[in-house]
């Protein structure tokens, strides 16, 4: 074998990444690997064998936890292990303010969409009003910024696949009124060539 | 109009000219960090570890015993969704301890906390997502019995169904964290990691509301957090940063300790 030729176990195969249909934790990974022009085979499931079988090992079950990836021998699933995965790996620059108070503000509008925004969207029409007041801050917040925080950051990939899915539930009315959120979205959406795949892979 | 760190500051002491940490007040090349947050609040607890292993001091106001007559409407105004616990450096301020604990640990002296490597990484957030999405919520209801009904009706005696319920669904999670300590001195690998951090806070609590049996029927886990509780700081200096956490009597208490560095 010659000294540079890689074995025939060397040669890596693209990583897999496991999604579900709807789930918001699935598209982020999705938008994040195509911002990153990642090679990755994605499936979509409709359950996470992949994580029963890890949750098992460790004796914990009906997690069900999307998106999972399988790169080579190494699998993780969750959407936090699998963006950091992501985000890591490959060439291009990992997504990740270098200014501390940049660093925050991506967090810290991360959590307000988890812990604030998400929770509201379990019963929509119930909370249609809160909803509404959540998005007026985030509107708010967009005025003369082209991302969420000054610069692309993470935080662009979970508020965007969060709207995803409301488009994909037929609310996509909710932001109507909201003219900065609707411009950010217009710009993310031509900017993350991922943002509108249903199938397949995504292409380095 | 006066800002409600200073007000904090002012009724927990730290307003004495003598003391260092006003507001603008350089020590070494940092700015002196203040915190507002509640010692039974485990992202509380982690806001405090990570400042203590970047080796960033801290001036810590509590929610229970430094609030002052109109504190939400205050928070209200830098944090729009209440989120709490907030910090304040110089003219910055961040709310929620995933933007605090980011901000101190890039603003801090030693290494930051993620690995480098993609999948050890991945892994410490798999851990960090189970103590977050798993154990949290358990460990909240546990200490919301235990602590926070407590500060507002001193005479109230906690519900121990519901804490020994806590602490039956809890074991699943403990049994997984003890296998997975099996071959490691940390959660992840061998350093110290997001993952340590976060569960440091759970294991804490569980500990100081009672639920030792956890921690001890586990050989893994409780060779682990007496490692954590005498483990050096991330940044190097002689200081543990578990040593800077609450104990069960202030934490009943309400009060909070500020991190202090003094191996400088």
């Amino acid at each position: 074998m010659g000294l540079f030729k890689k074995s025939k176990q060397q040669v890596s195969e693209t990583p897999k990444l496991l999604c579900q249909s709807g789930d918001a934790g699935s598209y982020k990974c999705v938008f994040l690997a195509s911002y990153r022009k990642l090679p990755v085979d994605i499936e979509w499931q409709e359950s996470s064998a992949l994580d029963e079988k890890m949750s098992e090992s460790l004796n914990m079950s009906g997690l069900q936890r999307f998106p999972c990836i399988q790169d080579g021998d190494f699998t993780i699933c969750g959407t936090n292990a699998v963006l950091t995965y992501l985000n890591i790996k490959g060439r291009s620059p990992t997504i990740h303010p270098r200014k501390a108070r940049v660093l925050a503000m991506q967090q810290y509008w991360i959590q307000v969409l988890t812990s604030k925004f998400v929770p509201l969207l379990n019963e929509f029409s119930t909370n249609k009003k809160d909803i509404a007041s959540v998005l007026e801050i985030f509107d708010k917040n967009l005025e003369d910024k082209n991302y969420i925080v000054g610069e692309f950051s993470l935080a662009d990939i979970h508020w965007s696949a969060e709207f995803k899915v409301l488009e994909k539930e037929g609310h996509s009315d909710i932001i109507s009124s909201c003219k900065n959120i609707t411009n950010w979205l217009t710009k993310i959406k031509a900017e993350i060539p991922g943002y509108d795949i249903k199938n397949e892979e995504v292409a380095a | 109009m006066t800002d409600i760190f200073d007000l904090m500051a002012e009724k927990s002491g730290f307003k004495d000219e003598s003391k260092y940490g006003l507001s603008g007040d350089l020590k070494k090349t940092q700015y002196v960090l203040e915190l507002i947050g509640s010692p039974a609040d485990p992202d509380t607890l982690k806001c405090i570890i990570t400042a203590a292993e970047q080796g960033m001091e801290m001036n810590c106001y509590s929610m229970v015993t430094d609030a002052v007559s109109n504190l939400d409407e205050c928070i209200a105004k830098f944090s729009p969704f209440s989120i709490t616990p907030c910090l304040k450096e110089a003219d910055f301020y961040a709310c929620g301890s995933d933007a605090i604990t980011s901000f101190t640990d890039a603003r801090g002296l030693g290494y930051a906390l993620t690995p480098r490597n993609a999948a050890l990484a991945a892994m410490q957030n798999y851990w960090v997502d189970i103590a977050v999405t798993n154990v949290a919520p358990h460990v909240n209801l546990i200490v919301n019995e235990v602590f926070t009904k407590k500060y507002s009706e001193p005479s109230y005696d906690s519900d121990m169904q519901v804490v020994n319920a806590c602490c039956e669904d809890l074991k699943i999670f403990f049994d997984a964290l003890d296998q997975q300590l099996q071959e490691n001195k940390f959660i992840v690998c061998d350093k110290y990691t997001w993952a340590d951090l976060h569960w440091t806070a759970y294991v804490h609590l569980c500990e100081i509301t009672g639920c030792n049996s956890l921690i001890d029927e586990r050989k893994n886990v409780k060779d682990w957090f007496n490692r954590i509780k005498t483990k050096k700081s991330q940044c190097g200096q002689d200081e543990v940063a578990y040593d800077m956490l609450p104990n069960a009597d202030e934490t009943l208490q309400g009060r909070l300790k500020s991190v202090v560095i003094s191996d400088y």
